[in-house]
């Protein structure tokens, strides 16, 4: 899954929202339970989940660098 | 370094008549101006990619919160699947990375510095784009431009239209998907000449012109056809005073020259069937509409 977002994210930072919704869509297919997107809140802790796993795909991205 | 606060949005959308939500604190919101540039010379549209059905709540959630990729906000406007149209930001906004404005760059610039972005709900692989969510996109487009001295014909552009991938700059679709002007697209972008146009058609739609008299039974203009909204849907009156459609399948005429009529519960049938008679046009357009502002200024009574 980072290498899959981290495709999706490397050239620029105009990909926010295609970026999110793959990350919700991905969570779905791994079972997750669904987050009411409509609260503010709960958009954040699923965007708080996107940064980690962003985070991490970049820190292995350099290591194999 | 140049930071250009857009704090008259507002102010050039109600010049033209365009009903707009503001979201809280928008005139503050915006990328920190200690750390970037913001001096806009155009437009730029877009869709969200969020699934069709998607709240225009939960669109402006994401849009306002970004992520570490995209760092909210994500645009300085956002018009719902529902047709109503938001203000987010004054401030600069990440929707654009890098890229190059067809005649204007030889080489990757700063979107976000040189444009200002509009988001449109929509899933841009497929989802059929309403009417009157491209109707109001347009007319925001053309005042906009008006308000900044952006000339429609070279300063507004498409996402996908400033990421060629062999230039390495970006590459990106939106906004794409079938809408009023090509419904035959799927998922293709649209036609850059011929957004610009309808832009440019837009600028002649409900302003702040005279209020024409409401017309009286005997003297019922030929209505263009007649718009259906959800409850809650909400609109104006040629007064200025604001109305809420109270059930689902609120019925308003469509009167020629931008007003539009209430219909009372009970009288759609019979003003069809008078029409009709008349050889007048009777279209109906079913189910939620946005704003029924797009349409036209409500005359006469408020629905109840």
């Amino acid at each position: 899954m980072p290498d899959e977002l981290l495709d999706e994210s490397e050239s620029d930072d105009g990909v926010g929202l295609y970026l999110f919704w793959r990350f919700v869509a991905w969570r779905a297919r791994r079972g997750l339970p669904d987050v009411d997107l409509e609260d503010l809140a709960r958009v954040r802790e699923i965007v708080a989940e996107l940064n980690e796993l962003l985070e991490g795909a970049r820190v292995t991205r350099v290591q194999r660098a | 370094m140049t930071y250009r606060w857009l704090h008259d949005m507002d102010q050039a959308l109600a010049a033209h008549g365009i009903p707009y939500v503001e979201e809280p604190n928008w005139r503050t919101t915006g990328r920190p101006a200690s750390d970037f540039q913001f001096n806009p010379q155009g437009v730029l549209c877009h869709h969200t990619a969020s699934p069709a059905g998607t709240s225009d709540r939960t669109d402006i959630n994401v849009i306002q919160a970004g992520n570490s990729s995209a760092p909210g906000p994500i645009s300085q406007l956002y018009i719902g699947r529902s047709g109503t149209l938001y203000l987010i930001a004054a401030g600069r906004a990440n929707h654009g990375g890098k890229g190059i404005r067809p005649g204007w760059d030889s080489s990757c610039q700063d979107m976000n510095e040189l444009l200002l972005g509009i988001e449109g709900g929509n899933n841009g692989v497929g989802e059929h784009w309403s009417d009157a969510q491209t109707t109001i996109y347009g007319q925001v487009v053309n005042a906009l431009c008006e308000w900044y001295g952006w000339e429609i014909g070279a300063q507004v552009f498409l996402h996908a239209t400033t990421g060629p991938p062999n230039q390495g700059c970006n590459s990106k679709i939106d906004p794409a998907g079938p809408w009023q002007r090509q419904p035959e697209l799927t998922h293709q972008t649209w036609d850059l000449g011929i957004w610009r146009q309808f832009c440019i058609e837009q600028g002649a739609g409900p302003g702040p012109g005279p209020t024409p008299p409401p017309p009286g039974d005997d003297d019922m203009p030929t209505p263009c056809g007649f718009i259906q909204c959800n409850a809650g849907t909400t609109g104006h009156h040629v007064d200025g005073s604001g109305y809420s459609c109270p059930v689902n399948g609120t019925t308003f005429r469509v009167n020629p020259g931008g007003t539009i009529q209430w219909v009372h519960a009970g009288e759609l049938d019979d003003q069809v069937a008078i029409l009709n008679a008349a050889g007048a046009r009777t279209d109906t357009w079913n189910g939620a509409v946005g704003s029924p502002d797009s349409f036209g200024r409500l005359v006469g009574d408020k629905p109840a």
